[in-house]
């Protein structure tokens, strides 16, 4: 009778973990095709994947490249810029492109400026149902001295790439969340508006402040080994971003000052120049062309990718 | 090893395994050597705290038992107890104590500059130095005999389930039960497994996503409005009690699949229509211990109903710096004190206001009213325990019903979001239906479900419920800073 009854709660418990593997299979499948149907990260995959095979420029980065240059306005370039990209991301993808794809690619535009060489204490899991195909974060893990939670975070990508990024969804579904920014135009903005902008974006980045930027600039430095070892030029540009923006990382520097100079020898190790627009006085005062702070509008990024064009010197050959 | 990571998902199931495989006289080393590593992976040279206590301890009770008249036996206990409360002290409280002997000093005139003591606290130190406690103050009472299995009574400190956050065992209750013969039982081990999801539903859908609020809240207090100082005391008390109860709930857990039974340390505390009641119902096994070792002896030797004050005051001022060295934890217990203190005293008056106004008749209706004004005593007091000063705890108290929206600016809170919101919306709400529904057998939560369709989606609503809204960032269980 023992038996029996061990039997059958053996027959139970197979037959749970089976509609547990069922139930995960058809969240993932609603998740990758329904939440995920018009993903701009899975949707710039493919326009990579369609765009000719060899490509002059290749921009890659955050946020700023994304919204500063169109590269559909550049001969052979393309935009692989996206948002909360840190170097980490940009490394992985990177070598994915020169190692597993076919294209030729000429020169890497890499992101200089604040924001750019820090990496946010959530980066590993920020969109982490995308960048797990690219990111071997047992080797982030090993990278950083603490290869236990990598393999976790690399175990919950295999098993169940849709946590926490449902919760994502429903923000974006349903929910208008203390984070999101101002929906008025920036230039419409009042003064004290556009400053609660600027330290709004500074401050939901609050995880920086604990940055391991020791790795980020390792990544850097891999990125640009990475590119030396197949023989591609690094430029790097800072992109623009308005006075109000400077001003309040200022302050929030002098309350937490964090490390963000590019070190020199980086620069100069990477074989292209730093162009600089940070401090550039054509767009700190010049707000019409901004969504936000520090981020190009689509005015400003018309104007900026012909202010690219001309600077940029396009090789013979790639 | 937090008990809601993977790691922990791993260590299980091999502890077990490997547990069930040894014959019963073999099991104390293996579950011994489990605990010392689950410890030993925080920090391991504080793995020596715990084995000096235990190996003192040992001793002290040994010599214990060969002394017949109890008065002899003193030296021992009152060696058992400075070792103990003494290495509590020193990497507890020595700071606090620096700290407010500087302050006396500059108070008189005096400028004299105390050492700083910057010593990280050992996790567990408090749960697992009452533990041992309580074997050599039963051995000393005559309550049981000294354990002579050395193994056994390290195993009994150390004992990986409750070592680091309770329950706080006491040595007659559990010390035997090493002894028993365990057989595998499947049964026994999906009870406890069911036990553990519950609690990691509590801990990392709803305490974490709680603790959001209350960490923004209270780590800057004058930067809110008055209603969302409420809104984070509220959140805070709700926090623990999930964080702390999760606790519990997975050692109970994880304990019944190793065949042991430890005792409940949360019986539905909100539920409670007054302040004893709630300690009656919330940390269990603390209050438990300090009625059994300090207010009991306390209440003999002054029966009076002024030694009655007295040992409430003493009682739950050792609780408030028992959770923690500084001010705010000592005023925490101060309040409960005087809470507890005027329930006593208004007992005729309460019952003639009762009588008075006509709610003796309407028992159901008082007892919600009891409820709600206890929930409320309960949070408010909650307030000293999580402000990081006295000074924050003052300005949130008279800040309270400043009025004023719910944030003073825009991205206030930008960890929190819709997703957070919902996600503590539907596990307070399971929260509460599962309270309300299951009012006999805490430890088997779901045992009032009749139908085997309900109590399966209601199992996965959990798993994925946590697969879906854990946070970003897991955090460690709340009372391991005890």
């Amino acid at each position: 009778m023992a038996q029996k009854g061990k039997k059958r709660l053996l027959r139970k418990l197979l037959i749970f973990i089976a509609l547990f593997l069922v139930i995960n299979e058809g969240i993932q499948y609603y998740f990758f095709s329904v939440t995920l149907a018009e993903d701009e990260l899975f949707a710039q995959d493919a326009a990579f994947e369609a765009a000719p095979d060899t490509i002059n420029f290749l921009f890659m980065g955050h946020s700023r490249p994304l919204a500063a240059v169109d590269a559909d306005l550049l001969p052979r370039c393309f935009n692989y810029a996206s948002d909360g990209e840190y170097n980490i991301y940009t490394y992985y993808k990177l070598k994915y492109i020169l190692e597993e794809t076919d294209k030729v690619i000429g020169t890497i535009v890499l992101p200089a400026g604040y924001g750019s060489f820090q990496s946010m204490e959530d980066a590993y899991t920020y969109r982490s149902y995308y960048w797990s195909q690219y990111v071997d974060y047992l080797e982030v893990g090993k990278l950083k001295d603490d290869y236990s939670s990598h393999a976790v975070i690399w175990f919950e990508n295999a098993m169940f790439p849709y946590a926490r990024h449902f919760g994502r969804y429903v923000d974006e579904e349903f929910g208008e969340t203390p984070a999101a920014p101002e929906s008025k135009p920036f230039s419409e903005m009042s003064m004290g508006e556009k400053q609660e902008n600027a330290e709004f974006m500074l401050k939901k980045n609050e995880g920086r402040k604990q940055v391991n930027s020791e790795l980020s600039l390792k990544y850097l430095q891999m990125t640009l080994d990475l590119c030396k070892k197949h023989k591609k030029a690094v430029y790097f540009i800072s992109y623009p971003v308005t006075d109000i923006y400077n001003n309040a990382m200022h302050n929030y520097l002098n309350e937490s000052p964090i490390e963000m100079d590019l070190p020199q020898a980086m620069i100069d190790s990477a074989d292209g120049p730093f162009i600089g627009f940070e401090f550039d006085h054509m767009y700190l005062q010049d707000h019409n062309l901004f969504k936000d702070a520090h981020h190009l509008n689509a005015q400003g990024k018309k104007e900026f990718t012909g202010l690219l064009e001309m600077m940029l010197v396009v090789p013979d050959s790639p | 090893m937090l008990f809601n990571s993977l790691g922990y998902l791993l260590f299980l199931p091999l502890v077990t395994m490997v547990y069930y495989l040894l014959g019963h006289k073999q099991r104390w080393w293996w579950l011994l050597l489990a605990s010392y590593f689950f410890y030993m992976a925080w920090r391991p040279e504080y793995a020596a705290l715990i084995l000096s206590s235990t190996l003192i301890d040992y001793w002290a009770a040994l010599k214990m038992g060969q002394i017949e008249e109890k008065r002899k036996r003193k030296p021992w206990l009152y060696l058992s107890l400075f070792v103990n409360l003494g290495l509590l002290l020193s990497f507890k409280y020595l700071g606090f104590f620096s700290e407010v002997t500087h302050d006396l000093l500059s108070a008189i005139g005096m400028d004299y500059t105390t050492p700083n003591f910057d010593i990280l606290l050992p996790i567990g130190i408090s749960f697992y130095t009452f533990q041992t406690l309580s074997y050599t103050i039963d051995v000393y009472r005559g309550d049981r005999p000294p354990e002579k299995h050395f193994g056994i009574f390290a195993l009994y400190v150390s004992f990986f389930p409750q070592l680091i956050a309770g329950p706080i065992e006491k040595s007659t209750r559990f010390l035997p039960q090493f002894f028993k013969k365990v057989t595998f039982d499947l049964q026994r081990i999906v009870d406890g497994s069911k036990l553990i999801l519950w609690g990691l539903f509590k801990k990392m859908v709803i305490a974490d996503n709680l603790a959001i609020i209350a960490d923004y809240v209270f780590d800057s207090p004058d930067t809110f409005g008055g209603n969302m100082l409420i809104v984070g005391a509220f959140a805070f008390m709700l926090q623990v009690y999930c964080d702390f109860s999760a606790y519990s709930d997975i050692a109970v857990g994880s304990a019944r699949i190793l065949g042991f039974d430890l005792m409940d340390n949360f019986n539905r505390p909100f539920f409670a229509g007054s302040l004893p009641e709630v300690w009656r119902r919330w940390h269990i096994s603390l209050t438990d211990w300090v009625n059994d070792y300090m207010y009991k002896p306390m209440r003999k030797r002054f029966p009076s109903k002024f030694g009655r004050y007295v040992a409430i005051y003493v009682i739950f001022t050792t609780i408030g710096f028992w959770h923690g060295a500084g001010w705010p934890f000592i005023l925490f217990g101060l309040v409960h004190a005087t809470y507890v203190a005027v329930h006593h005293a208004t007992k005729k008056l309460r019952a003639a206001v009762s009588k008075g106004t006509g709610l003796e008749k309407a028992p159901r209706f008082k007892k919600i009213i009891d409820i709600l004004i206890t929930f409320n005593l309960w949070v408010f007091a909650g307030i000293f325990i999580r402000s990081n000063s006295v000074s924050e705890a003052w300005y949130t108290i008279t800040h309270l019903f400043s009025g004023q929206g719910l944030l003073r600016y825009k991205y206030q809170m930008p960890d929190f979001g819709m997703s957070e919101f919902v996600a503590i919306c539907f596990g307070l709400l399971l929260l509460a239906i599962m309270e309300i529904t299951n009012r006999t057998d805490l430890r088997n939560p779901f045992h009032h479900i009749k139908w085997q369709g309900v109590r399966w989606m209601l199992f996965f609503v959990l798993i994925f419920g946590i697969i879906l809204f854990k946070t970003r960032m897991s955090e460690a269980f709340y009372y391991f800073q005890f």
